[in-house]
């Protein structure tokens, strides 16, 4: 705990540093149809890529901005860098990686982890993954873990099958943006009844100033597998805003089980607005635990379809809202069979005119009998000039269900700081020790490494707020 | 004590008339004057026989204390009705407005409300929907005083092709203010429901208390309910919680009753009656409540 306290660094000096290295292959400012079959050129696509490309970029133009969230008509895309790539080849050895990306990823922890407890690691830096590698015994047992490109090289296939099936094209504006102009990203094959017992994870960094990272991640957990992926996301600090944009579809086949872990860390100057979704086949189990600490604004729900009998969904959300942010965060749980289960536990924190906003959707189609739902939100309020906002939706259309929805929003209690304050602690610590009480649930879902990570995080966000 | 009954000034007990002022014109306009303290409800029957689009106002002087029935009915035939009431309430008063709907399920009808509270008044308003093919019904309560109070508590029970569309909005604007929303609905049938609920405290409202409840009971395959229960919240020392909930009575309980006699409408009734009693003991108004009792019971038996 005290060596938690001590950390004064602040963002900028942990995450905010920039590189300043010109990419080697940058597309001009701005998005058209030549941009587009240049980056597909360069990539080297079969047709039918890009033909997806063009046709997701005539949805993107003709859907018009989303006016019912947080506010987003400040986004000028003829002002995004929508691909960048700062070396032309890919690499599984660090050796290979140009040195100034190295010491980026190094600063970070990225080969630190992947020593101590991962089983395979992405690297992706602007727009193209750049370093992957997969533990030797998850390779030979069939399982796939590599950068959407290649796949689109190497697995047409099981890629063809899946590919923009969960989230369509035109699902909303962003997905459109991204089917149109995707680079980078993980795919994930796992064959069945294989246990990856190691988490696998894929870090995002931006880098260049103004651009715009869409990557496109598809997970397919084949019958009785098992499998946890974690991505981390942070950015350097600029006066000008970036986009990040990304798709990601999970395929959770009959009795599999897939996390899904998001520790979202973005500098304030990113727009954050993602696609997230996945379909539950029958008795399988898909859940989502998602940290939002940074961006300037972000908008993601992420959402699990139950398809078939028997499939669960857990989503767990934990949002921090500092200073000039807004986290318009949530869930939704579809329940399209009968005998299917979901948990949404979303909690949130805001503090110096941060705001978060708790969205989601709970449907039960008709037919879906003995469906159980529970939706609890909790939100904390630090100061006067922090607003929270809870915007639960449901849906029932099934009388043979049984849903529940309850949420708190609260101030840190007067009384539980008294006490911490009368066994030593200062205001600041005692304040820090409620906080992560309260969000323990969430803390407890990740890996070691990450946790404390996460801890720290808010840790520093909460730096000079009393006291 | 039963309720007087008013239909205009006119016919008013001598000791009101200096009291109260009610006026008939597309609608009634209800004034209750300062210091006025009236024991007994006031009870207003409206019967639609034509369509129409009402105003209604009902004002509270300050100090002073009013119970207003304002109970809705309607020929058998298709009708439209459209009003638009608006309560003020001074300082230190208190209103309890009861509103019960039994239109002809040929009836579309359309309610805004709006009531503003003043310092240290407190206002409950109650809804029984009941009647009305289509009811769309929209109620905000401002609490615009500081130790202002309001509550607003409606119930549904929708049967057939009944659809209803209930919104209910309370607005802190002052700090130690207190709210709360109940809405309990009980569809059978082809019966839908969609309820959207907001508390929104504004900034500087601190020591706000407020609570946003929807609770249904879907009884039939056909049955559906959709909510949004919201919350806006832009001060820290408050207490703001709000729950939802849908199911269906539950198995294990009707399997109880049945076991001691009951058949299974009967058992049905008793829990979906047992669901609605917190409200209707707290109605407080005996004529209301067996009015609402004798309503639902017709209904189930339809």
């Amino acid at each position: 705990m005290e060596e938690i306290l001590q950390i004064n660094k602040g963002y900028e000096e942990k995450y905010g540093f920039k590189d300043d290295v010109e990419s080697t292959i940058k597309t001009q400012k701005g998005l058209n149809e030549d941009v587009i079959k240049e980056i597909s050129k360069y990539k080297k696509e079969p047709s039918w890529m890009i033909e997806f490309r063009l046709k997701a970029y005539g949805i993107f133009k003709s859907k018009p901005m989303p006016q019912w969230g947080a506010n987003l008509n400040e986004i000028n895309f003829d002002e995004i860098i929508y691909y960048a790539s700062p070396s032309d080849k890919k690499s599984n050895s660090w050796e290979d990686v140009p040195e100034y990306v190295k010491k980026t990823f190094d600063k970070l922890g990225i080969p630190e982890a992947e020593r101590k407890f991962l089983g395979g690691v992405g690297a992706q830096y602007d727009s193209e993954v750049i370093y992957h590698n997969l533990r030797k015994d998850l390779e030979e047992q069939g399982v796939i873990f590599t950068d959407m490109d290649t796949a689109v090289q190497k697995y047409p296939d099981l890629v063809k099958k899946y590919f923009g099936k969960i989230i369509p094209m035109g699902d909303n504006k962003f997905a459109a943006l991204n089917s149109a102009a995707w680079s980078g990203g993980s795919f994930i094959y796992v064959p069945p009844n294989i246990d990856v017992k190691v988490p696998l994870q894929a870090y995002f960094r931006i880098n260049t100033k103004n651009f715009g990272q869409f990557e496109r991640t598809l997970i397919i957990a084949d019958k009785g597998s098992k499998v946890h992926y974690i991505e981390g996301c942070t950015a350097p600090i600029y006066s000008s805003d970036s986009l990040h944009a990304a798709v990601v579809e999970i395929v959770a086949l009959e009795g599999s089980n897939v996390r899904y872990t998001t520790i979202q860390n973005w500098s304030p100057n990113v727009y954050n607005l993602v696609t997230k979704r996945a379909f539950a086949y029958k008795n399988a189990t898909v859940e989502w635990v998602d940290g939002n600490l940074g961006s300037k604004i972000t908008m993601k729900y992420p959402s699990v379809f139950m398809m078939e009998e028997g499939a669960k969904a857990n989503i767990l959300s934990v949002a921090f809202a500092g200073k000039g942010q807004h986290q318009d965060a949530g869930a939704k749980a579809i329940h399209l069979a009968p005998n299917t289960t979901s948990t949404i536990t979303s909690k949130s924190i805001c503090k110096d005119g941060g705001r978060t906003s708790y969205r989601g959707l709970l449907q039960v189609a008709k037919g879906s009998t003995k469906v159980k739902a529970n939706v609890t939100c909790d939100a904390l309020i630090l100061d006067e000039i922090s607003r929270s906002d809870t915007y639960p939706t449901m849906k029932i259309h099934e009388q043979d269900s049984s849903i529940t929805h309850e949420a708190n929003v609260g101030k840190v209690g007067e009384d539980q700081l008294f006490y911490l304050m009368c066994r030593g602690l200062s205001k600041a610590e005692a304040m820090s020790m409620i906080i992560l009480g309260f969000i323990e649930q969430f803390t407890k879902e990740l890996p070691m490494d990450y946790a404390i990570e996460l801890n720290r995080l808010i840790q520093l966000e909460m730096e000079g707020s009393v006291g | 004590m039963k309720a007087i009954q008013i239909l205009d000034q006119l016919k008013f007990p001598v000791e009101l008339k200096d009291k109260i002022k009610f006026k008939l014109d597309n609608g009634f306009f209800l004034e209750v004057k300062n210091n006025v303290d009236i024991k007994t409800p006031l009870h207003y029957l409206f019967d639609l026989n034509k369509d129409s689009n009402h105003k209604n106002i009902i004002k509270i002087g300050n100090n002073s204390k009013l119970i207003f029935i304002d109970e809705n009915i309607s020929e058998d035939k298709e009708l439209d009705y459209t009003c638009e009431l608006e309560v003020i309430l001074g300082e230190n008063s208190e209103l309890y407005y009861l509103n019960l709907n039994n239109f002809s399920d040929k009836v579309k009808s359309v309610f805004l409300s709006k009531c503003v509270i003043e310092k240290d008044s407190k206002l409950k308003c109650f809804s029984g929907h009941l009647g009305s093919g289509i009811l769309s019904s929209k109620r905000e309560i401002i609490l615009n005083g500081e130790g202002s109070d309001g509550k607003n508590i409606e119930i549904v029970f929708g049967n057939k092709e009944q659809i209803f569309n209930i919104s209910s909005n309370l607005i802190h604007k002052v700090p130690n203010t207190k709210g709360n929303v109940l809405v309990k609905n009980v569809l059978k049938d082809n019966s839908k429901m969609d309820f959207n609920g907001l508390i929104r405290i504004e900034k500087g409202a601190q020591k706000s208390d407020s609570l946003l409840q929807d609770h249904s009971i879907l009884l039939s395959k056909n049955a559906r309910a959709n909510a949004i229960p919201s919350l806006e919240i832009e001060a820290n020392d408050v207490r703001c919680t709000h729950s939802a909930s849908s199911g269906q009575v539950d198995e294990d309980q009707i399997f109880y009753l049945m076991s001691r006699g009951l058949d299974i409408n009967e058992a049905e009734k008793f829990i979906v009656m047992g669901f609605l009693q917190p409200i209707l003991e707290d109605l407080n108004v005996k004529e209301v409540k067996e009015k609402i009792i004798k309503i639902i019971e017709n209904k189930w038996n339809n």
